[in-house]
């Protein structure tokens, strides 16, 4: 086991204070061993990006800092030691870069865009000339080889910019991997990339682990990317380690209750879930770090707590064996009853009425970009063509039924939402809501129409007016949309309002800025409830939330549809979100439809090679569950290809009809229909992707083109 | 089943900071939090200090100018300071100080007048050719380039000589003199704002354009719209000066500083008192305006962090 290896990193009793009293770390100690995955998982605001910090010695801010964060030598031998804490600056250059290096979030940020990549990895790996025996070009090329970079000698020779988000990561890595460190650290390495994107950087991460011997810490808020990733993991919660251990103890017998409340709260794509079950949630929030409770810092949320919690603050108690400890006094009720299961009940809902009128339908939806260029303005040939967003989308979207749209970034399912709520002007195609048409523009739409439809973003920062408070945003939308005459009327239907989405009425005096994330999530629901709405249209409403905030907007926005019948036509690139929430679900690629059906028989086989591909890209939060490894190879193309727009990247190309032909719209069975030229049969076929361990069986695609 | 009770651990979201009275966001009092900021900022309120005792010159000048500013002294002309005159006289024997104060109000009405208009007209320009962009964003921002690429004292000399010497016609020429600069902040600031989603939700109710830009898009610039205005009147103070040396603004006999700076012109060699006079006030003044505005920036970036950081 990885125990027996020497330690890398110790760190030991660590507390880290921000001016105005605010406890980033609380004494902290844990041991990093060489050669292992350590990753580091939490919520935002649980100190994660801080302890990264401390690791390599530079919190800019910090006010108090105590405690040791011992880096040792290579291969984790006593010499060479040095504390990252009491380091000199100049001692900490001569280690930054060489024994530890870091790898960010945002790849864009960590590269130069003025020097050319080749140039600014040459420059990382002259800090080891030792390393590079055969010069300096060609140990860079050896590191872009490495991190599978496909043209090497092609790259160096380009800036920043003109390589794809994922290349840009690879690119950083290879910087990091430079000088041979000792520790690695990744810092959310996936967290801006796409889906599709995302699987590929952690399957270089994987092989890296086998080839490279550095401690690598891999710090993520995605439970499931930590499940494939990680040999020992650490749950931190409001700046404690609460939990640590190896990675199967801790997906398999969670013992903290926060670790127990976070694994629960997860949509599964890999399980039973859908529309009829509820997801449990943590009740309450991660508590602002400037409080000092007595007791367990988890007490206001956890549902094991007891008098005893409230007054003494819990140590990391040893469970069971394989050096797993957790921080709770009941720990092993924890590990043996799980979170409670009371949470975890059937919606009443109905689902969608059959047979009735469609509240929402599209027909041959488009919407193209740009126009189309010639050489000489209206002579010559032809040097740019419209780009084509969505391309001739139809659909009908039931009563209380939810459409789940999904695709990468890039697949025109945004614009498609933008087009449908009349914020961006179609090319082409037909609304109707009922038997009304609907006219394309927002400032056209009758007061009734926009009554009936209302939409719910992205970014809860910015989707509600920094400078009102909750109660005016709230006045306002029921104003406009409720036609409420009176003043009373309006203050008890707003009311109403924020306490149907599970605030209180005591909200309205406040300000965004005062609320958490899913707070404003919330009133950005009720504001679009405030007409009584038939539709929501829902854009990425999850993506930027934390794990258990987004499980709680997934039920809250069931309970509604439940409790109003409200349709929703939902975008994500979110399988596990859309699997939860979706009763029919369309595939988008390049502004094509490439499967559409009921939500199990898109999941299910057979389904169209970009539905699986997109699938197999989901980590499954348990790590003994291996999904089958199909990658896409190549990045969504500029313009769209000929014949089947998917058979640039497809793995399961046949050949020269996928070139030249549109692929025929295949019907499965009722309402299941799949875009491809493969027939069903052959694609009913395929093995299902997640397997328990021990059954794996690779099926990597070549990329082509 | 959202009635349903909720369990015995289970709490609304930020329930607590109700129960316990207090707010998320725990900031200092108002006056805490000026003085914490005057210790900082000692040149500021020693700045903010000076404009305000011009600002009481302005407001009862006649009770602190120690003599009638018109009242000839024929007697004591081209004089230093003395007892009687504390800051000398000029060529007719009127008292320095005294129209130096009685100056005051036409200055600050005049750049503060100017500059408001500009602000106003600018802000308005701004939001206009911000949000509604296509074909009229270009048109106005053409014209705005076109208008900025002449010296501005070019252009106000240019509107004056049409206006003809007057004070309106000086507050109209610097308002429109600086309506494009304020424009193009103001619009920069629209476009950094426009593609938010609470712009869209607005749009998705029906919400009239003029909703929009007034309750939706201006509260949230409001901070580069202040410290335009308050760097606008500072300069606009060096302008109205510029005119009324130039002859083009108010006439003898009313005290008015740039006046007073060129009627010393021909005295300069005799008494440097009379032209030194006036022009420490104007200095005085804007290096104070626009020392107090850099404070006044620095304070609502600050503040601006938690509630406009769109």
């Amino acid at each position: 086991m990885t125990n027996e290896k020497p330690y890398q990193v110790q760190i030991e009793d660590l507390s880290l204070t921000y001016p105005g009293g605010v406890e980033a770390l609380r004494n902290i100690s844990l041991n990093i061993h060489s050669g292992e995955t350590l990753g580091v998982v939490g919520e935002s605001g649980c100190g994660k990006s801080t302890l990264a910090g401390v690791l390599v010695g530079d919190v800019p801010g910090a006010r108090n800092i105590s405690g040791s964060v011992i880096l040792r030598g290579p291969g984790g031998s006593e010499e060479d030691s040095i504390d990252m804490l009491t380091a000199s600056r100049s001692a900490l250059r001569s280690v930054w870069g060489i024994r530890v290096a870091t790898v960010y979030q945002d790849p864009q940020a960590s590269l130069n865009p003025s020097y050319k990549i080749g140039d600014q990895i040459d420059e990382a790996v002259r800090r080891r000339p030792e390393l590079a025996p055969d010069g300096i070009r060609e140990r860079t090329l050896q590191l872009l080889r490495r991190v599978r970079i496909a043209a090497p000698e092609d790259t160096t020779q380009r800036y920043p910019h003109q390589l794809s988000g994922g290349q840009q990561q690879r690119a950083v890595i290879a910087m990091a991997l430079a000088a041979n460190p000792d520790l690695l650290i990744l810092d959310e390495p996936t967290t801006g990339l796409d889906v599709t994107t995302e699987a590929r950087i952690l399957d270089l991460v994987r092989e890296l682990q086998e080839e490279v011997n550095a401690a690598i810490v891999f710090i993520t808020h995605n439970l499931a990317v930590i499940a494939q990733i990680a040999d020992r993991v650490a749950v931190m919660y409001a700046g404690e380690v609460v939990e640590i251990g190896d990675v199967r103890s801790i997906f398999h017998e969670p013992s903290a209750p926060y670790t127990a409340g976070l694994l629960s709260c997860i949509p599964r794509i890999d399980r039973q879930s859908g529309v009829e079950y509820r997801l449990r949630t943590i009740p309450g929030t991660v508590p602002s770090p400037d409080e000092q409770p007595e007791g367990c810092l988890f007490v206001p949320r956890c549902p094991f707590v007891v008098q005893h919690c409230r007054e003494n603050h819990p140590e990391l108690f040893e469970v069971a064996e394989r050096d797993h400890r957790a921080r709770c006094f009941r720990a092993e009720e924890v590990r043996v009853t799980g979170w409670p299961q009371e949470r975890l009940e059937r919606h009443e809902n109905g689902g969608p009425e059959n047979g009735g009128a469609p509240v929402l339908e599209g027909e041959g939806v488009r919407k193209e970009f740009g126009r189309t260029a010639r050489r000489y303005a209206f002579f010559g040939p032809i040097v740019s063509e419209p780009l084509k967003a969505v391309d001739g989308v139809s659909f009908l979207l039931g009563k209380g039924e939810t459409l789940g749209i999904v695709g990468e970034s890039g697949s025109g399912k945004s614009t498609l939402l933008n087009v449908v709520a009349g914020l961006e002007k179609p090319t082409g195609g037909v609304l109707r809501m009922g038997d009304d048409e609907l006219e394309p523009m927002v400032r056209q739409r009758s007061r009734i129409m926009l009554q009936r439809m209302q939409m719910v973003f992205q970014n809860p920062d910015k989707s509600l007016n920094p400078q009102h408070t909750v109660g005016s945003i709230m006045r306002r939308a029921v104003r406009v949309l409720d036609r409420q005459s009176s003043r009373r009327d309006r203050r008890e239907r707003v009311a109403d309002l924020l306490t149907r989405v599970g605030l209180g009425a005591h909200y309205m005096r406040r300000k965004p800025s005062a609320l958490s994330g899913g707070e404003k999530q919330r009133v950005a629901v009720a504001r679009a409830l405030a007409g009584h709405p038939q539709v929501v249209l829902a854009d990425e409403v999850t993506s930027a939330l934390d794990v258990s905030v987004r499980a709680e907007i997934l039920n809250l926005l069931n309970d509604l549809q439940a409790s109003e019948g409200i349709s929703y036509l939902f975008v994500s690139h979110d399988m596990s979100a859309i699997r939860h929430v979706s009763h029919r679900v369309m595939v988008l690629y390049l502004g094509l439809i490439m499967e559409m059906g009921q939500v199990e028989q898109v999941f299910e086989p057979p389904y169209h090679p970009y539905t699986e591909a997109l699938m197999s890209a989901i980590p499954a939060p348990d790590p003994d569950v291996k999904t089958k490894r199909i990658r896409l190879g190549g990045e969504l193309p500029e313009t769209r290809p000929t014949g089947c727009p998917f058979h640039t990247r497809c793995p399961r190309f046949l050949g020269d009809i996928c070139v030249q032909e549109a692929p025929p719209w295949q019907t499965a069975s009722n309402g299941h229909g799949i875009y491809c030229h493969i027939p069903l049969e052959e694609l009913a076929n395929i093995p299902p992707l997640m397997q328990r361990d021990g059954e794996e069986e690779d099926a990597v695609a070549v990329p082509r083109g | 089943m959202t009635e349903e009770p909720l369990p015995e651990h289970g709490r609304v979201p930020g329930e607590e900071y109700v129960k316990e009275g207090r707010t998320p966001h725990p900031g200092l009092r108002p006056l805490a939090r000026w003085r914490e900021f005057a210790a900082r900022h000692g040149l500021t309120v020693i700045a903010l200090l000076i404009v305000s005792i011009f600002v009481v010159f302005a407001l009862i000048p006649h009770y602190l100018a120690p003599h009638p500013p018109n009242r000839l002294d024929v007697a004591s002309r081209l004089q230093g300071p003395s007892a009687q005159y504390w800051l000398g006289t000029d060529n007719l024997g009127r008292d320095l100080l005294s129209r130096v104060i009685h100056g005051t109000r036409g200055v600050l009405v005049t750049s503060g007048t100017a500059a408001l208009l500009g602000v106003i007209w600018g802000s308005l320009v701004g939001l206009i050719s911000g949000y509604i962009g296509g074909w009229m964003d270009e048109v106005i921002m053409r014209v705005v380039d076109a208008l900025l690429s002449l010296p501005s004292i070019l252009l106000a000399l240019l509107l004056l000589a049409r206006l003809g010497p007057s004070r309106v016609s000086i507050v109209l020429g610097i308002a429109i003199v600086y309506t494009p600069g304020v424009a193009r902040v103001v619009r920069s600031a629209v476009l950094a704002i426009k593609n938010s989603e609470f712009i869209y939700a607005a749009r998705l109710r029906g919400e009239s354009t003029l909703y929009v830009l007034l309750q939706e898009i201006l509260p949230n610039i409001w901070s580069p719209i202040v410290v335009e205005a308050s760097v606008r009147t500072s300069y606009a103070i060096l302008l109205t000066a510029s005119f009324g040396f130039l002859g083009l603004g108010v006439q003898e006999p009313e005290p008015d500083w740039g006046l007073m700076v060129s009627r010393a012109r021909d005295y300069i060699q005799v008494s440097p008192w009379m032209a030194l006079v006036p022009v420490i006030a104007i200095s005085l003044l804007v290096v104070s305006l626009s020392v107090a505005a850099d404070g006044l920036r620095e304070r609502i970036a600050g503040t601006a962090l938690d509630t406009t950081s769109v």
